[in-house]
């Protein structure tokens, strides 16, 4: 049982919860890693038919997606652009998966099939 | 697995009898579904009058009640096919999960009606391309969909759960109709009053702004035919395909679904139907390899002969009993007259993602010939070993995807030669929408090659094969000496109706899973995918550039 008062518990609490997102660089973003690996799954169910699990697509219709400079540019917007509004005869996904799904997703587009750029956060998907 | 004589052809069609779970029955009465009382449509003329006057031009999904996909009006044929230009485009910017375009634009009195997998209908002018009218609603739709026209309106599915009537004048819309579990998978067809579409197993998508799609093969989903009232949309009847009791748990399973126009004899106002898997396929975590649907699981993968009048099912034929991986019988049945042994015999034709073309006899149901076409490896499994994963050709875009075509007694079939890696629990997945992208998502396109293929109808001989390097989606459609395919990268084939070789060539401004319609001296097609989706006209004499292939394959030799 603690002896501490109530105020003293809620300041280590907000402490505590203070570190996580400096260190996360957001409240309740996964750790980069985590994301990428998730970023699989929704990769398999959504984009996996198309542009394949291999990322090579099938030219001209479905582009290739490893070693993509459009995929790899250190600038991740035009990426999120494409996966969240669609381009050409790709859907959009913005109403389809959520922010956190689409950080997912374009994390481990960017950093699969020989691709190394920054992952992305679920800020810059909303 | 091809048939090479007609000694083979009867073994296996005993074979297929005995062992394969082909049931035919004839069904002596079907009840009518609780709360639908059988009414009559109002009298029309049982050929909608635009339809007849567009007899020599494009006028339904597959040209004809018979679904032939065939002209003999165009103006097209080999000595003039190098003559075709470009004549107008319309960029395609509404996409959904298969790109902009999946059906046949049709073609009457001049005026080119078309609709993009975002359910939205234009009208153009098949002179100029200019649009006449437009009406968007821009829900999703997996497709293939497509209008159908008659009696003064336009009618097509959305991609949610409803049924829509336009004004065939303006597209205002007209009447609308709820139907279950889900739309934006089938070109309608109309006839008699009545307006004949199917629909698909699955959940619509709710979204805030009902923005359509759908979850695939929701528990408890089946596809269902519908006979609507062309003047109001009220049901008249309806036939869902999966049975009462979902094979035993409602939970779990599903399948059944329309993907295709009906066939429709106009002599007896039977209409013909070939239906889709069961799911899941191959199975999930808790039920592997289909064992939450022990059965034959009627009545997927089957040929419906279901009155059009009342909805009974007259007959019907499953010819994949318990299928285990998206063998669908999707496809629109083909009507024709064939001579069978020497004696004149109504048949109806089907085809579908098994890879196998089937002849019933119209009557009874009986199967008349049947012929394999492409290849085939572990397709007959009916469980795979645990823990183990095997490839199934044809796979999930493998067998004849898309809509085959009927001239001079030869039929013509696209089909594929695509396999798709299998697990018994459909590589741990928790249902069966799961199941369905785990398999899509780990099939490699650039192990598939499209292979055409010419079917005698008189024997179910095949006459003359013809493969290509890569997938095709293009269908088959006969324009006089010629049939037009298309791969899925674009590129346009005519091909010679005597041997398959490539008469002429082109590359489309995008991939291809669509199918032309054809009227006088114009073609139009759809090209969906890619960076630059396009509808556009082909025309003899037409001056816009036509851009030459990439490469082309060379042309095998007949079995």
């Amino acid at each position: 049982m603690s002896s501490w008062p109530v105020s003293r518990r809620l300041g280590i609490v907000l402490l505590v919860m203070l570190a996580c997102s400096m260190l996360s660089g957001c409240v309740g973003e996964q750790p980069v890693q985590q994301r990428i690996e998730e970023g699989r799954t929704v990769f398999l169910s959504n984009c996996g038919r198309c542009h394949q699990m291999d990322g090579k697509g099938f030219e001209p219709i479905y582009p290739n997606l490893a070693g993509n400079p459009i995929v790899t540019l250190h600038d991740a917007a035009p990426a999120i652009e494409i996966v969240l509004n669609g381009s050409g005869g790709m859907p959009g996904f913005r109403d389809s998966l959520d922010p956190e799904e689409l950080a997912q997703v374009i994390s481990y587009i960017r950093n699969s099939w020989g691709n190394n750029a920054s992952a992305v956060s679920s800020t810059e998907t909303r | 697995m091809r048939l090479k004589n007609g000694v083979a052809f009867a073994g296996l069609t005993l074979l297929a009898f005995l062992f394969a779970g082909c049931q035919l029955f004839q069904d002596e009465t079907e009840p009518t579904p609780p709360g639908q009382q059988p009414t009559s449509p109002a009298e029309v003329p049982a050929v909608p009058p635009e339809v007849a006057a567009a007899a020599h031009e494009w006028p339904m999904g597959n040209r004809d009640y018979s679904n032939t996909r065939a002209t003999m009006d165009a103006q097209i044929d080999s000595t003039n096919v190098h003559e075709l230009g470009m004549a107008w485009t319309m960029p395609l910017t509404a996409a959904s999960d298969w790109g902009t375009a999946a059906s046949t634009p049709l073609i009457a009195n001049g005026i080119v009606y078309f609709q993009d997998l975002m359910t939205n209908v234009s009208a153009l002018d098949l002179e100029t391309g200019n649009i006449i009218w437009q009406q968007n609603y821009n829900r999703a739709a997996l497709g293939p969909n497509g209008p159908a026209i008659g009696w003064g309106k336009v009618f097509i599915q959305d991609g949610i759960n409803n049924f829509i009537a336009l004004d065939i004048d303006n597209g205002e819309e007209l009447w609308s109709t709820q139907l279950e579990p889900s739309t934006g998978t089938q070109q309608p067809y109309v006839y008699g009053g009545y307006v004949y579409t199917g629909t698909g197993a699955g959940k619509p998508v709710e979204g805030p702004e009902h923005s359509g799609g759908r979850q695939s093969y929701v528990g408890g989903t089946s596809g269902i035919v519908y006979g609507l009232d062309q003047e109001t949309g009220g049901i008249i009847w309806n036939f869902q395909v999966v049975e009462e009791g979902f094979w035993g748990d409602p939970d779990t399973n599903g399948g059944g679904a329309l993907w295709y126009p009906p066939g429709i004899d106009t002599d007896t106002g039977l209409t013909f139907w070939g239906t889709g898997n069961p799911a899941p396929f191959p199975g999930t975590v808790e039920q592997p390899n289909a064992s939450s649907r022990p059965g034959p699981n009627l009545y997927s993968n089957t040929m419906l002969a279901i009155d059009g009048s009342t909805g009974e099912l007259v007959w019907h034929n499953q010819v994949k009993s318990h299928d285990l991986f998206d063998l669908d019988f999707q496809g629109s049945p083909v009507l024709a007259t064939a001579l069978i042994d020497g004696q004149e015999r109504d048949v109806v034709m089907g085809w579908g993602k098994l890879g196998i073309v089937y002849a019933f006899d119209r009557q009874t149901g009986e199967i008349v010939w049947q012929t394999p076409v492409g290849e085939h490896q572990n397709d007959e499994l009916q469980e795979i070993p645990p823990g183990e994963e095997i490839l199934v050709i044809p796979g999930v875009w493998g067998g004849v995807e898309t809509p085959v075509a009927l001239a001079d007694s030869v039929l013509y079939v696209l089909t594929n030669n695509l396999g798709s890696p299998y697990t018994a629990t459909g590589f741990d997945s928790e249902n069966a929408a799961e199941a369905v992208t785990s398999s899509e998502g780990r099939t490699n396109l650039q192990d598939g090659e499209g292979v055409f293929v010419a079917i005698d109808i008189n024997t179910g001989d095949i006459l003359w094969e013809r493969h290509f390097e890569t997938p095709a989606f293009g269908g088959a459609t006969v324009v006089n000496d010629l049939v037009f395919t298309a791969t899925l990268g674009g590129t346009i084939h005519a091909l010679s109706r005597e041997d398959g070789s490539t008469v002429w060539s082109m590359q489309a401004p995008g991939g291809i899973i669509a199918w032309p319609a054809v009227a006088e001296d114009t073609i139009v097609w759809p090209a969906g995918l890619g960076r630059e989706p396009t509808l556009f006209a082909l025309r003899l004499g037409a001056e816009g550039d036509i851009v030459p292939p990439a490469a082309q394959a060379e042309p095998t030799e007949a079995p």
